[in-house]
């Protein structure tokens, strides 16, 4: 750009001079914010965690963490770990591979509103899904509700909460459209025709399937297999919630021990376990991923969707459309119906309970209640995530904004090329790890953060912070550098340029950073079960503490709040897939 | 010896969704004969193929086989191979697992298997290639070993759905004259689709011309070369010399009227017409007495045979005249002499 100007026969003075020193910091400043953000807020506790383990067997990190693994009580919660990823992981994939056929091979009424529905699991808080799971399959939930009724039954007979189904139907709920979207996109791009020339070479339907597909499916079929065991092997919220006392992953044994027993050593090991094998399956993960997105036939393949033809093929079809609506939109539906129905008696009322719809249960939310110690009116949660919720935005904004202009801006620099991986580290980061770190690291000046009401949201945006960056760079990547050029030349100093060129194009990209921020931080539980003091719970908390207590009206207020912290993901998550489009539509 | 039909399709129809793609289609096949199906792209060929397969269904229609209706019979029984346009290779097998496919599936055994791929090899000119990559291989090498593929199962019926589309012109014209030289060996039955007509003639015994799931006309090469019977026909097949014209009928005799001249032929269709004059019907001086005057403003020598264009009137008319007669020189006036009226084609205009 410099030499530019030069060749125009511009006067010296009107130069801009840059050499060298000057034009590597322009390059290193925006980097600074981002950088710092992560090196006080996540490597800076990392440390920390390292550190406290530590002190807990001087012989060192690995033979603490072997400790650890010899007693019975944490085998046994590594164990469980791993076997209930596995076994969700493999559910997952049968209910989803029909699905998953479905989609990439026929073409249907209805079929992009159907896969809209299907991917709305993944993004709901987990607090929501495990209220949801409550109001279907719990003791007053919809299932039971049902057969009592009609089997006319005292006692609930089929209570899936506080036990390992409930997880795994939760976890199945979850992932599904992972398998969907993953396997089905893959199965779409494989030539159709391969398996017509199986058949016309003798092989029967399962012949054809088994010896052609499934071999050809198979780096996808492994792919879409490890990510959804890494996101059930992380699971916090689920098996907390959902799977009561009897149940522990290594997520929720860290929570236990810092929470519950104060035994930070002992979480910090954990944690650092955890995070070995986190690190270790996305490295194999992203190996793997690579794979997939290699071409499979030989030939560009004819896209080809078929119709449904005969009665046959429809009925089969429609047989694996209703499984999947049951399983991942039921619960959702269950959730807000249930919200609004009462069938039993509160504690200390007598008499026939007035059976069905109300609203009491959100007047309830608003409802002034003190009742024990620490407990805060619901109104009073929401107006805390709300607060907590806008903080995040700010601070994501303002150290993502830094950061995405810097990537966007040499996209080809070993420098970028570096970094980037690094700003992408909170998200292979669990939550609860990360809620942890600022409970070690955070708890001495300059950096006592306890009381401040900074914390929550800190740690809210470190977990945004690689979504709205994700938002931002592509936005800012999409500015041609010819229209900074222009209004350069034509006399705007790289401020002016950067406030009428750069941020009006981005508005939109700012505006879908934003709602990742607002939403991710309305939802989050990991962290900030660990690190929210218990006069200030978010939504989410209020969530957890009104499932624990018994009382149909404590029931009733979980599944009202879930209701509408459900309401506002989904409509965040639909903004988002909105402006979204619209973007690229607009290019 | 007179061959029986070995294949019957009687009235075949098929929709999807509005589109007809076959819309009454019905041709006999005999029993080693090879058939080409010809036709422009989209006329719903190898949705033909697809349904004699089994692969797909059938709206309307019956495919008869050895004189049974085998609608009931799923593909991987019927017995018949199918030989896919751009191949379509197991890609995640090499060509010794591509070619044994078809064979495991018969249930042979390990030592028939190897004969018979081995054996499929040499056939197609590949011996050595059974460990080779299928990815690894030129795109002719591919398309042997498709056929090498629908071949070692022994069909009873070869179907060739345009094997040789993406292959490159010289290539081509030596691949198809192999191919029929290696199906008329082994005696095989095959329908080749094509949209290369240059392609059917060589290849087929019998042409089935189809156009948008109709067919239009079945023959010889031959017989379709000399007598195509429609307007598309004759512009499919690559016809150029087109003039326009009336005909009417005096005195039970038949008339045409164009602007290079007026005849008498046989018999044809009245009103506004269309006259075809093929390019080989002329001579340079030869006996016929239907003569034509123009100016040479073209030549283009093509080996045995000479393309001249001839501006008559102000119709520019193209003739193929053998090399070894003498030649006009561009520019020069010439006169040429039809072989006789009956080489005139004449079609109705509206058609």
């Amino acid at each position: 750009m410099d030499g530019g100007r030069a060749s125009l026969n511009i006067p010296a003075r009107a130069r801009i001079s840059s050499g060298p020193i000057l034009t590597q910091f322009r390059r290193i400043l925006p980097w600074i914010i981002p950088l710092g953000f992560l090196a006080l807020f996540y490597f800076y506790p990392l440390i920390k965690i390292v550190q406290v383990s530590y002190t807990r067997s001087p012989a060192g990190v690995g033979a603490s963490i072997w400790e650890a693994l010899n007693s019975p009580l944490l085998l046994r919660v590594t164990w469980f770990t791993f076997w209930q990823a596995s076994l969700s992981a493999f559910l997952t994939l049968v209910i989803g591979l029909p699905g998953a056929y479905l989609l990439a091979r026929y073409d249907f009424r209805g079929k992009s509103l159907l896969q809209a529905l299907f991917g709305i699991p993944f993004v709901m808080p987990t607090l929501v899904v495990a209220a949801a799971f409550y109001a279907m399959v719990g003791p007053n939930g919809w299932v039971n509700l049902g057969l009592m009724t009609a089997l006319k039954l005292e006692d609930p007979p089929v209570v899936l909460t506080n036990s390992i189904y409930a997880i795994l139907l939760a976890h199945v709920f979850y992932n599904t459209t992972i398998v969907l979207r993953v396997i089905g996109d893959f199965w779409s791009r494989m030539d159709s025709r391969l398996v017509l020339a199986a058949r016309s070479l003798g092989a029967s339907r399962w012949q054809a399937f088994r010896r052609i597909s499934l071999p050809l499916l198979s780096p996808a079929i492994l792919a879409a297999a490890l990510l959804v065991f890494i996101f059930d092997f992380t699971s916090f919220g689920v098996i907390l919630v959902l799977g009561g006392p009897r149940y522990a992953t290594l997520e929720v044994e860290i929570y236990y021990q810092t929470v519950g027993l104060f035994n930070l050593p002992l979480a910090a090991t954990l944690s650092l376990l955890q995070l070995g094998c986190t690190l270790a399956l996305t490295v194999i993960y992203t190996r793997m991923s690579a794979r997939v997105s290699r071409p499979i036939s030989l030939q560009s393949s004819r896209s080809s969707m078929h119709q449904l033809a005969d009665w046959r093929a429809k009925l089969t079809a429609g047989v694996i459309l209703i499984i999947l609506f049951i399983l991942l939109t039921a619960p959702l539906i269950g959730l807000a119906a249930r919200s609004l129905t009462r069938f039993e008696l509160e504690r200390g009322e007598r008499g026939e309970p007035e059976r069905g719809f109300t609203l009491d249960f959100y007047r309830e939310l608003g409802i002034n209640r003190r009742n024990a110690l620490f407990y805060v009116p619901p109104t009073t949660a929401i107006g805390i995530s709300l607060g907590y919720a806008g903080l995040t935005v700010l601070i994501s904004l303002l150290v993502g904004l830094p950061a995405a202009w810097a990537l966007a801006r040499d996209r080809q620099s070993t420098l970028n090329r570096v970094l980037d991986p690094v700003l992408m580290l909170p998200l292979g980061t669990s939550a609860v790890t990360l809620g942890l770190g600022f409970i070690v690291a955070l708890n001495q000046p300059p950096l006592d953060l306890r009381t401040s009401p900074l914390l929550v949201p800190l740690a809210h945006a470190l977990v945004a912070f690689p979504f709205v960056v994700r938002s931002l760079t592509p936005a800012l990547q999409s500015i041609r550098p010819r229209l900074r050029q222009a209004a350069s030349v034509l006399g705007a100093s790289p401020a002016h340029v950067i406030r009428r060129i750069d941020l009006p194009l981005v508005g939109r990209a700012v505006l879908v950073a934003s709602t990742f921020a607002f939403t991710i931080s309305l939802g989050e539980f990991g962290a900030t079960a660990l690190i929210a003091r218990p006069e200030y719970p978010t939504i989410p908390l209020a969530i957890y503490r009104f499932i624990s207590q018994p009382g149909a009206m404590n029931y009733g207020q979980a599944l009202a709040l879930s209701t509408i912290l459900m309401i506002v993901a989904a409509s965040g998550m639909l903004l988002i897939e909105k402006l979204r489009i619209a973007e690229i539509g607009e290019f | 010896m007179t061959a029986r039909p070995i294949l019957k399709l009687v009235d075949i129809r098929k929709s999807y969704g509005d589109t007809k793609a076959l819309n009454g289609v019905s041709f006999d096949v005999d029993e080693g004969e090879i058939v080409a199906v010809l036709g422009p792209s989209g006329c719903g060929k190898s949705t033909l193929l697809l349904i004699i397969a089994g692969l797909e269904t059938v709206d309307q229609g019956e495919v008869i086989w050895r004189g049974e209706n085998i609608a009931h019979i799923p593909p991987h029984r019927r017995g018949f191979g199918l030989m896919f346009q751009d191949y379509v290779l197991f890609p995640h097998m090499n060509v010794f697992r591509n070619i044994s496919f078809g064979l495991e599936m018969a249930g042979l055994t390990r030592e028939e298997i190897r004969e018979r791929v081995e054996e499929s090899l040499a056939l197609v000119g590949l011996e050595g290639f059974e460990h080779r990559d299928v990815a690894s291989l030129s795109g002719g090498e591919q398309q042997r070993v498709a056929l090498a593929r629908a071949l070692a199962p022994r069909p009873s019926l070869l179907m060739l759905d345009e094997p040789l589309g993406s292959v490159d012109r010289t290539l081509r014209e030596r691949l198809i004259a192999e191919l029929r030289r290696l199906l008329r060996d082994l005696g095989q039955t095959a329908i080749y689709v094509t949209h290369d007509q240059e392609e059917a003639f060589t290849i087929a015994d019998r042409i089935v011309l189809m156009r948008s799931g109709e067919v239009v006309q079945v023959g010889t090469p031959e017989e379709l070369y000399h007598n195509p019977e429609s307007l598309f026909a004759a512009r499919f097949l690559g016809y150029t010399n087109w003039v326009p014209g009336e005909a009417w009928t005096e005195n039970g005799r038949f008339y045409v009227k164009t602007d290079i001249g007026s005849f008498e032929v046989d018999g044809g269709p009245g009103g506004r017409v269309i006259v075809l004059i093929p390019p080989d019907a002329i001579q340079m001086n030869g006996p016929g007495e239907i003569r034509f005057t123009g100016k040479v403003f073209r030549k283009v020598f093509r080996g045995d045979m000479v393309q001249v264009g001839i501006l008559i009137g102000e119709q520019e008319l193209t003739f193929n005249l053998f090399s070894n007669e003498r030649l006009p020189e561009n520019g020069e006036r010439v006169t040429i002499s039809l072989d006789s009226p009956s080489r005139l084609r004449i079609y109705p205009r509206d058609q």
